[in-house]
């Protein structure tokens, strides 16, 4: 008894740093948004202490400019839609990538890895500055491919087109990765009892392959998902500000527009929009569990 | 050939530069248990593996129930594995894992419940079909994996080792479990081990591999008491190789000299010529020990020799006897009788050894 007392007085010292680390930095500054978004708007920046659902009623509320939907949540749905593109398109993308990485010998396999990693060690707003120049109306693309094929220049840039190949170029070793993990720790006899009790190849894939890779599949989604639609860089940059997500909302909100309360609505539904998803995954894995 | 179930005809196997199976072929017959047994690395399981269809011959066919199957997938193979590692599928239910062949046959639902349920209860795991396979207990994964593999009553059930992973108790029940089994089914069982008590006790027939190489075929007494060379002898049970070289030899028996002193007549089977260096294989078991020379008749010309070392062990001792020339041999002596004088021999004392004629063989391989 004094043992695992005293075990748990260990262990609770080694999770004090990141519990200070999450409580100072993630959960303090996310309730102050929380309280941000029901008070009043200052001018020039910053909140009146006067409590008010202003924020609430101009995110969801009637706004005369539009048909249907108000212009708030129609950048709202085009996030959570672009984001679910972004994940079928990596997925797409990223499951045959991976799988053909653990298919090689370990030395190729580090080597391709590598490869995957290596654009990390670049910053993040120059490679997409990068893609600027390749989809630029005078860009590799539109100048050099397409014209020396004698074909008529397209505009690529400042499109939704260009704004998910960013994102998908962006989230794509966040899919790999996770997927590698799963299937390098895959056991591949499941595969011969499978062929052994009668399974082809297609079967093999559909009823042991896929299902054991599932765990992968949900983390390398989810984490794309969710650096997708919090993207800033990538409308900013490849859709040239005519093609808003959320991110680039908010930022309007502090930036420009000076309205910290309204800013702070949008963060809370985000979190909470997001939330529900996370929350459910997690209890489907706890019943699984059971 | 009509009772062969699967024939392998110079079945040459090799990965990059190691050559795993060398020129084996092999007749199994329909409704017998055969034991493929030799050490790590001696071709056994690839020899399996090359019949389940998970490795493909550079040289040679396989034949199932007289159809060549060389190139054939595993899923075109009428053959089930049981795993060394038990592969069962830990998405699934025990009952999913048991009906998943039955399933890829695309059989009636009604039916597949119904096999699975039979199954289960054969292999003693009835009301476990709900269970997780990481919920069970390994003995009882074994069962599970046993019932997958039967459950779609293939021609040839392969068995890889299945019984290594299992502590030593349940391994030894398991064994007169799987011949049970075995008889009830009356399916062909093709099982390669490395232990050669575990094949001796379950086989009708047993190959002996090393190398890459067929050392040797036959039943578990043909094995023991006839082990084709000095390999066999040696890997299957304990056995006393003694230097000799030989005198003379026509066939059947031989005359040789071990050290310079000893003259035996021995057992052998392959002419050897005079003058030829060889080895005495015998059994330690197969030794008489007595106080005094005397005639028993059939036995050899009683050998004096020196109580060097001995061991008792409850059913029997274990002695080590110095002959003449410091030639050490291992004798096992039944307690039969209380009071045996010879378990109070102490080293040092005096002893002679007798065996039958034809219980020493010369083996010149």
């Amino acid at each position: 008894m004094t043992v695992t007392k005293r075990r748990r007085g260990v262990l609770g010292t080694l999770l004090t740093p990141g519990a200070i680390w999450i409580v100072l930095l993630y959960i303090v500054p996310s309730l102050l948004i929380v309280v941000y978004s029901f008070l009043t708007k200052k001018l020039g920046g910053g909140v009146i202490w006067e409590v008010s659902l202003d924020s609430y009623t101009k995110l969801f509320g009637y706004n005369p400019g539009a048909l249907i939907l108000n212009d708030f949540v129609i950048i709202f749905l085009r996030t959570f839609w672009w984001g679910i593109l972004t994940v079928l398109t990596c997925l797409f993308i990223g499951y045959p990538l991976a799988f053909y990485v653990t298919q090689q010998k370990p030395a190729t396999r580090n080597l391709l890895l590598l490869l995957i990693i290596i654009p990390f060690w670049t910053n993040f707003l120059v490679r997409i500055y990068a893609w600027k120049f390749l989809l630029g109306n005078n860009g590799f693309i539109n100048s050099t491919i397409l014209s020396g094929l004698g074909l008529r220049r397209i505009p690529l840039i400042n499109t939704p087109f260009a704004v998910l190949i960013g994102l998908i170029y962006g989230a794509l070793p966040f899919m790999v990765l996770p997927l590698y993990a799963s299937m390098e720790r895959f056991n591949y006899s499941f595969v011969e009892a499978a062929q052994d009790l009668g399974a082809g190849y297609f079967r093999v894939f559909t009823r042991i392959f896929f299902p054991l890779t599932i765990p992968g599949v949900a983390t390398g989604c989810i984490l794309v998902f969710i650096l997708a639609i919090g993207d800033f860089v990538v409308p900013t940059v490849l859709g040239g500000g005519k093609v808003a997500m959320v991110a680039n909302l908010l930022s309007l909100q502090f930036g420009n527009a000076f309205d910290w309360p309204f800013g702070s609505a949008i963060g809370v539904v985000f979190i909470l929009l997001l939330m529900i998803g996370i929350v459910y995954y997690i209890l489907s894995e706890i019943r699984k569990e059971a | 050939m009509t009772d062969t179930v699967v024939g392998l005809k110079n079945i040459t196997k090799q990965f990059g530069d190691v050559l795993a199976v060398d020129n084996v072929s092999l007749q199994i017959r329909e409704g017998e248990f055969f034991s493929l047994l030799g050490p790590s690395g001696c071709g056994k399981t690839t020899t399996l593996r090359m019949i389940a269809g998970f490795e493909m011959p550079q040289i040679g066919e396989i034949y199932i129930k007289g159809e060549p199957v060389t190139h054939l997938p595993p899923f075109r193979r009428n053959v089930n594995t049981v795993f060394q590692d038990y592969a069962l599928f830990p998405h699934m239910t025990v009952a999913q894992n048991v009906g998943f062949g039955l399933e890829m046959d695309k059989l009636p639902e009604v039916e597949i419940r119904q096999r699975v349920e039979d199954t289960l209860r054969l292999v003693q795991l009835p009301q476990m079909g709900d269970r997780r396979p990481s919920h069970l207990s390994g003995g009882q994964q074994q069962r599970v994996a046993l019932a997958r593999a039967i459950v779609k009553r293939p021609d040839v059930l392969l068995l890889d080792e299945p019984l290594a992973a299992l502590d030593l108790k349940l391994r030894q029940a398991m064994r007169f479990e799987l011949k049970e089994l075995q008889h009830q089914l009356g399916t062909t069982f093709i099982y390669v081990t490395h232990d050669q008590e575990e094949a001796m006790t379950m086989s009708d027939r047993i190959a002996v591999m090393n190398h890459g190489h067929v050392l040797q075929i036959g039943t578990p007494i043909e094995v023991y008491d006839h082990s084709a060379d000095h390999f066999v002898a040696d890997f299957i049970g304990e056995t006393n190789f003694i230097d000799c070289r030989v005198i003379s030899c026509n066939g059947e028996t031989a005359t040789v000299l071990i050290g310079d002193e000893i003259k035996l007549e021995v057992a052998c089977d392959q002419n050897a010529a005079a003058d030829q260096p060889g080895t005495v294989v015998i059994r330690p078991e197969k030794i008489d020990l007595h106080m005094k020379a005397g005639n028993d008749g059939q036995e050899t010309a009683f050998v004096p020799g020196i109580v060097e070392n001995m061991v008792w062990i409850g059913t029997d001792t274990r002695f080590t006897v110095k002959l003449a020339g410091k030639v050490e041999v291992v004798v096992r002596h039944q307690n039969m009788r209380l009071g045996d004088p010879l378990v109070a021999l102490r080293r040092g004392e005096p002893v002679y050894l007798s065996w039958q004629k034809m219980a020493a063989r010369l083996i010149t391989s």
